[in-house]
């Protein structure tokens, strides 16, 4: 799998230095000048300690071609369509090549879009590196320009500077880093607020008496150049910021020019500034390990490829992909194991649960068993006094008291003679008896016929004294349903009568 | 990196994966399989439970049973639990003798041929039922008389007696010559009663013996 650690080579003319980084530190470093068998040993011994540390190539050789290219506003797709097919145009196979889009914001006014075409040429020397890197087990992950990704440098190089200047420019927002590397010599590099425009190799020897009006010279020459695309920049526009070697400043603080904004910085300082406190010793003059480090750390703004890298990058892909899918599986496993473990501490449980309701069961149906055994009843066998108890008890149960009310009825109906009534009929009855299957609740009901008494004749008293007899007969019954009928409201008004013919059913469950 | 070698670790590392795909199967197969074995062997120790407890619920529901039919059975008179059927000349004699003490006359009385009865509460396992339905009719002095009559009879006889139906019917008033001529010994009844009941004895139960193999 990936760790922190990082190889960055950064590869120029006068040779290649190889950090292997960690963090904020270099864990080591190698200068190689030259790529002989004695060299490429000591490179394979480095490697072999890490093979599976990610390798990226940082480009600063001299031969770089930046052209800027403007186009109509267009979108970044089809900007980045156009630069593709611009760039496949082109008739160089051999360099390595690539474009940085810009489109403006709709809010800057500017109505044309920009592409900045980079050309890094391939020399042996290149070529040989990555040969050799490819043959390493180390994942080769990419190329990359050195005056690019010193973008980063800068960009944190300018949120940490406050005084003397602060970095913001009138119309253009152009500075100049100029750095001193071991491996490519002095370069300018001149960024917008977007990223790189322009770099070139400068070449100063101090010892020279008028290095100063050279270093002068060419930064006259670069505003000059940089006045064909800002026509209207003004030199005191742009910064200057020199990260050169002590002895190359002492120098240029002797500079008596007002129209040129310095900032002045040893590597050390910068070092110190942006937080790699123990990266560089004071006496350090060259800014590789400060320019690699910071690229290591930072996003990376620009990668240059060979069709051989590109089949690395893909299959390393999938070789992630793979990591990714045993991780899956592994986490798979380890779950269900997890779940395995858990789900059998639960099983335990929920058996041993079981099992004591079981238990519980079993005991119960002992005590059970031997209150039944106490009444000679057994769970499938019960004793022949037992079954015939039983027999007789549920006949006795059904028949004992069915049909046996009668008696306590028509004495209760004693009731009627004082009401001025004669009884003469009385019929009970079981209606809902079956003889095959007497059941438990059976309902009676008892008609009551007869004749009540008028004595003296009057109407009046007769529906009285018939009011009087039914009010008494349903207090007399309240749980039964008593029905009568009525004395007729047609009855002959005109006649006498001594006596009325009655008719009551008296209803209920014995 | 050489794209051989990152071939090689890719197959490496997908062979891996396969292998461990494989184990990851056999492990979750392994997980689902103890679950469902658990399952199974808990859902049996329920069963057996149920079981268990359904067979103690109908114990202690027959132990209830017992209880209560053992108290029942207490105060069943030995009449009732008369086990020796229906006897018509029983019936007969104890008519005329408990007519004869109520001045009962003109009694009729229609025994059916008695019946067994083995369905529903009558399906019993050491005793059977058989029963006959009864009509009575019959004349008396008053309805006292009659009521005290019919109980005193039904409850002479051996079993069970369930009346169905009932009636007593007064024809008339006694004038004085009625009530000189009852004391004369005359038979002048103005009660008359109808009675339909159901007369339940026990019967020694007879096994079914089995037909013989021809």
């Amino acid at each position: 799998m990936p760790s922190k650690e990082n190889f960055v080579i950064t590869i120029g003319d006068f040779g290649a230095i190889i950090a292997l980084h960690n963090g904020n530190a270099i864990k080591s470093s190698a200068f190689i000048e030259t790529l002989n068998d004695e060299s490429k040993v000591t490179l394979k011994n480095l490697f072999d300690e890490h093979k599976s540390t990610p390798i990226r190539i940082l480009l600063d050789n001299l031969d770089q071609t930046y052209k800027n290219k403007s186009y109509p506003l267009v979108s970044l797709t089809s900007l980045r369509s156009i630069a593709k097919r611009e760039m496949n145009s082109d008739g160089d196979r051999n360099s390595f090549k690539n474009y940085i889009p810009f489109i403006p914001s709709k809010s800057s006014g500017i109505k044309k879009s920009e592409c900045l075409f980079i050309s890094i040429s391939r020399s042996e020397m290149i070529d040989e590196w990555v040969k050799i890197l490819l043959e390493l087990p180390n994942r080769l992950v990419g190329i990359y320009a050195l005056p690019v990704e010193s973008f980063r440098l800068f960009n944190i190089l300018k949120k940490k500077i406050t005084q003397p200047v602060k970095f913001k420019s009138k119309a253009h927002n152009l500075n100049c880093l100029i750095i001193q590397n071991k491996i490519g010599g002095t370069r300018q590099i001149v960024y917008s607020e977007h990223g790189i425009v322009f770099t070139r190799i400068v070449s100063y020897d101090i010892t020279e008496v008028d290095w100063l009006e050279k270093y002068e010279q060419d930064i006259y020459s670069t505003f000059e150049y940089l006045k064909r695309s800002f026509p209207n920049i003004n030199i005191t526009e742009l910064h200057i910021i020199n990260i050169l070697s002590e002895q190359i400043l002492v120098h240029l603080r002797k500079l008596d020019n007002i129209e040129l904004k310095i900032i002045n910085y040893t590597p050390h300082q910068v070092a110190q500034e942006i937080g790699y406190k123990n990266l560089l010793t004071p006496d350090e003059v060259h800014c590789d390990l400060l320019i690699s480090k910071v690229f290591s750390k930072e996003k990376k703004v620009l990668k240059f490829t060979t069709p051989q890298i590109i089949v690395l990058e893909k299959l390393f892909l999938v070789l992630l992909s793979s990591y990714a899918l045993n991780g899956i599986i592994a986490v798979t496993i380890f779950v269900t194991i997890i779940s395995i473990a858990l789900f059998f501490g639960k099983t335990r449980s929920l058996v041993k649960k079981a099992e004591n309701k079981k238990i519980a069961a079993i005991q119960n149906m002992i005590k059970t068993r031997t209150v039944a055994s106490k009444e000679n009843l057994e769970e499938n066998n019960k004793s022949p006094d037992v079954e015939n108890i039983i027999d007789l008890g549920k006949i006795d149960e059904h028949l004992k008291s069915v049909g046996k009310g009668f008696t306590k009825m028509y004495s209760e109906l004693n009731f009627i003679r004082t009401y001025n009534t004669e009884l003469n009929n009385f019929v009970y009855t079981l209606p809902d008896f079956t003889y095959q299957n007497p059941g438990l609740l059976t309902r009676y009901t008892v008609n009551i016929g007869g004749n009540i008494l008028n004595e003296t004749g009057d109407i009046d008293n007769l529906f009285k004294g018939f009011d009087r007899l039914s009010n008494i007969t349903k207090k007399s019954f309240p749980n039964s349903e008593v029905t009568y009928k009525e004395i007729p409201r047609s009855i002959d008004f005109t006649k006498k009568y001594h006596d009325y013919p009655i008719e009551f059913t008296i209803s209920g469950t014995e | 990196m050489k794209s051989t070698h990152l071939k090689k670790q890719i197959i490496r590392h997908f062979s891996i994966s396969l292998a461990l795909a494989l184990f990851a199967s056999i492990v979750i197969y392994y997980r689902l399989h103890q679950e469902q074995k658990s399952n199974d062997a808990i859902q049996a120790i329920e069963l057996k439970t149920l079981d268990i407890t359904n067979k103690t619920a109908d114990l202690e529901s027959k132990i209830e049973e017992v209880k209560k039919y053992k108290e029942i059975f207490k105060t069943i008179s030995e009449n009732r639990k008369n086990s020796n059927g229906i006897k018509i000349d029983d019936i007969n004699s104890k008519l005329e003798d408990i007519g004869d003490r109520h001045n009962i006359s003109d009694s009729v009385i229609k025994v059916s041929f008695p019946e067994p009865l083995k369905e529903g509460i009558f399906n019993m396992t050491t005793i059977e039922m058989v029963y006959s339905s009864v009509d009575l009719s019959f004349r008396a002095i008053n309805d006292i008389e009659a009521l005290l009559f019919i109980s005193q009879l039904t409850s002479s006889l051996p079993g069970y007696v369930v009346i169905n139906k009932l009636s007593i019917t007064k024809s008339k008033d006694y004038t004085d010559a009625d009530l000189v001529g009852i004391s004369s010994g005359q038979k002048i009844r103005s009660i008359s009663s109808q009675v339909n009941f159901y007369w339940y004895v026990y019967k020694p139960k007879t096994e079914k013996k089995p037909e013989p193999e021809i």
